[in-house]
């Protein structure tokens, strides 16, 4: 797949597609295990969507299948138009993420690691040139940094490095599975800043979070998925005063359920 | 609480084995035989030696006693010590045990006690065989009989001294070497290297002890000497088995194997306990110097950046340094060694095979070929595996599956293939093998190479709990049973008197068999797979 063809079909698509995220009836199962049961999930275009949910309500399988790691059983997911059973590569080519456990190549330098990340996603030499250089800077990471393998990183300064890789092709979309673990405040800071600016840039963010502060803070709505369907859908722009109270809205869905 | 904590090591080593009741019998009845046969060959070895040495002059079989065990000890001690590094050192359990209300005393106390016990067990399956067997043929009374029993309590005290020096040691050291690549490269090559010669050595020592009656070769008259008067340098060995064998100085010798044990056990426990202490309770590692990059970051287009990717996989991975990297560097010298070992055994003791079936060396020296390269491929043929947790990168960036497969098992058959050539121009060079058997040996070990690296990559992409032991085992055995088809090939016709370039024929026939249903429509065979893979 060359640069050219994900331009043109971008351009193509992008009229197209209503949801840059799009979840119909999708159910996954572990052997006898139901995990998700006909899940169905729109993310609009410029939103930072949370997803939260308890221990094993299904969060992390979801994730798993929107970003190719898991297959579900049946139903559709398209990202960005693109159905990510039929056209997994064009779907790929969208988003941008990163992990609750930030992975990368330790074996590699962080510069190594950002090369190989660009190199997959076909990145013109001065988008990626420009992208690495605002990104460096606006998480701090110093040249020597850079230089040094990712194995002898601390735990933050590798999550940076996978925040930095899930955002140097500019995706249109941002997955991030519970992003704050082990970063520093002021990071923090900059990354929830980040968030909000992203959306405001007419990109899409899809997060997830135990942190119930980040998530009201920052989401303009919010999915609680509860036994692998979604059981409440907040809209923070129609309703505001629940972002205040989130935490009791989450409490009490489980209670309602009787968990 | 000590007890305890012994417990928890033993539970922790054991914590790969298999679980249900019949792999775990399996296991136990495989272990047995292995032992048994360990047992069987170096009393046998002993034995034959034993003759051959009484002739040269009387006493030289005691000394090249002594030379052995001395050896035993040496390495069961180093392999103790990696084993001790491992058991001390340990990042996971410094981690939880830290956080208990444990004294660092009873720690260290439990760690050594756990590697005494395996050392005890190891010296009673390896030196009392040897003992019994001198006593046996010398002719000894009981007391030497109750002394060689107790040998293992004693001399694995020493051990025990020796292997916590050794695990400092190995710590101090991988922790020096841990972030250069170069050096662990050439510690690996330097580690094989004398594998290799040891191998050399042993089979050498077979055949002295198969071939003729007397003395020659590697134990000539002047090393038996040089052995005999090097003894009272095998401490504490020496004096634990002169107490044995001279009635006179047995206080002497007693109190000379208590004291150097002592002195062992002290040693050991102060060093590790400081290196304990200060590796495990706290201290920060310290960063390397970074090197200035000058180099402008340029995206490479295509399957360079992948190709690239596997390539350090295999050679910034310590795992793979000396697994795969040092092995592959040094086969051509162990095929070296062992092709031509073997030639000389055959030839010099079952020359009456030979006679009958004149093709047998050349489909011998076949099977090594074959058997090397393959199983050193083996370790590096899982590629998916070899990504570790990184896999989820693998499935989540927009790469063709094929592309990035084709990467995957490109680099091991490259470096696999130059090391098979080398090894094969090297023997055909040095007229161990002849110019039929290098050309049929190169086709059959390509074959084996990419069909072992593209089947590895199926299994691997189909295992969902990705259970690399397991598949490294099946794995291994494909990289057997290819060679072995090969040569009972060779053998049958052989033994049947067709020529043998038929046999040849044959054999490439079935390499090509082997290797055939990669180019039908395995594109499409191995995107499905990939898209099935699930990860996490």
């Amino acid at each position: 797949m060359t640069k050219e063809e994900i331009k043109t079909t971008e351009t193509v698509e992008s009229e197209e597609y209503e949801y840059p995220i799009d979840i119909k009836e999708v159910h996954k199962s572990y052997g006898k295990k139901h995990v998700l049961k006909g899940l169905n999930l729109q993310v609009k275009r410029g939103e930072v969507f949370g997803f939260i949910g308890k221990n094993g309500a299904g969060k992390s399988t979801t994730i798993d299948c929107v970003v190719g790691l898991k297959r579900q059983d049946s139903g559709t997911i398209s990202i960005c138009g693109y159905d990510t059973k039929k056209e997994p590569l064009f779907a790929k080519s969208t988003f941008g993420y990163v992990s609750s456990e930030p992975i990368a190549y330790e074996m590699m330098t962080g510069n190594e690691y950002l090369q190989f990340i660009a190199s997959s996603y076909d990145m013109i030499q001065s988008s990626f040139d420009s992208n690495y250089e605002f990104l460096r800077r606006k998480f701090e990471l110093s040249d020597d940094d850079m230089n040094r393998r990712i194995r002898e990183y601390s735990h933050g300064m590798k999550q940076k490095v996978c925040l930095m890789a899930s955002l140097i092709h500019n995706p249109e979309v941002w997955i991030l599975d519970e992003p704050t673990v082990g970063l520093d405040i002021m990071v923090y800071e900059v990354l929830v800043k980040m968030l909000r600016e992203y959306a405001n840039n007419g990109r899409t963010v899809f997060v997830t979070s135990h942190n119930m502060d980040l998530v009201a803070k920052i989401c303009d709505r919010v999915a609680i998925i509860n036994d692998g369907v979604v059981s409440d859908l907040i809209d923070f722009n129609k309703e505001p005063l629940k972002r205040k109270y989130l935490s009791k809205i989450f409490f009490d869905t489980y209670v309602k359920e009787g968990q | 609480m000590i007890l305890e904590l012994i417990h928890k090591e033993r539970v922790e080593r054991r914590a790969g084995e298999p679980k249900s009741a019949w792999s775990l019998a399996l296991g136990i009845i495989l272990r047995i035989v292995l032992y048994a046969g360990v047992i069987i060959l170096e009393v046998f070895l002993f034995n034959r030696l034993y003759g051959k040495l009484e002739k040269y002059a009387s006493g030289s079989s005691f000394s090249f006693l002594l030379l052995i065990l001395f050896s035993i000890m040496i390495i069961e001690s180093l392999f103790s010590g990696w084993k001790a590094k491992t058991i001390l050192f340990d990042k996971n359990d410094r981690f939880i045990l830290g956080t208990l209300p444990i004294s660092s005393s009873d720690l260290i106390a439990s760690k050594v006690s756990f590697i005494y016990i395996q050392q005890v067990i190891s010296n009673f399956l390896l030196s009392v065989p040897l003992l019994i067997t001198f006593a046996v043929l010398k002719e000894f009374g009981p007391r030497y009989y109750i002394f060689s029993i107790l040998y293992p309590v004693v001399i694995s005290l020493f051990g025990v001294g020796l292997s916590l020096v050794f695990s400092v040691v190995f710590e101090v050291f991988g922790r020096i070497v841990k972030k250069n690549d170069i050096v662990q490269f050439a510690l690996a090559c330097l580690g094989v290297t004398a594998l290799c010669l040891i191998y050399q050595l042993i089979l050498t020592l077979f055949l002295e002890a198969l071939a003729g009656s007397t003395t020659s070769g590697i134990l000539s008259p002047e090393l038996v000497g040089h052995i005999s008067r090097s003894t009272k340098f095998f401490v504490p060995v020496f004096y634990y088995c002169s107490m044995l064998v001279d009635n006179i100085n047995f206080f002497p010798f007693t109190c000379l194997t208590l004291g150097f044990t002592l002195a062992s056990i002290i040693v050991g426990v102060i060093t590790s306990s400081v290196a304990y202490k200060r590796f495990a309770c706290g201290e920060v590692e310290q960063a390397t110097k970074v090197k200035k990059s000058k180099k402008a970051l340029r995206v490479q287009f295509g399957i360079k950046h992948l190709m690239k990717k596997e390539f350090d996989l295999i050679f910034k991975d310590s795992t793979y340094i000396f697994s795969y990297t040092a092995l592959l560097i040094m086969a051509p010298f162990f095929s070296f060694i062992v092709i031509s070992s073997l030639n000389s055994i055959v030839y010099a003791n079952i020359r009456i095979l030979v006679t009958y079936f004149p093709d047998i060396i050349s489909g011998l020296n076949m099977l090594m070929i074959l058997l090397f390269s393959s199983a050193i491929n083996a370790s590096a043929s899982l590629s998916i595996s070899r990504e570790g947790k990184s896999i989820q990168i693998v499935k989540y960036i927009p790469i063709k599956p094929e592309k990035q497969i084709l990467a995957k098992a490109t680099i091991p058959t490259i470096l696999s293939s130059i090391s098979l050539i080398v090894s094969v121009i090297a023997l055909l060079v040095t007229s161990n093998i002849d110019l039929m058997t290098s050309v049929v040996s190169l086709i059959a070990g390509e074959a084996i190479i990419v069909f072992t690296n593209y089947v590895g990559i199926i299994f691997d992409m189909n295992d969902q709990r990705r259970d690399s032991r397991k598949l490294g085992w099946i794995n291994t055995l494909l990289a057997f049973v290819a060679p072995i088809l090969m040569f009972i090939v060779h053998f049958v016709f052989s033994m049947t008197g067709v020529y043998v370039w038929f046999s040849y024929l044959v054999e490439v026939v079935l390499s090509v068999a082997l290797i055939s249903p990669l180019f039908f429509n395995i594109g499409k065979q191995y995107n499905r797979y990939f898209e099935m893979m699930e990860i996490g």
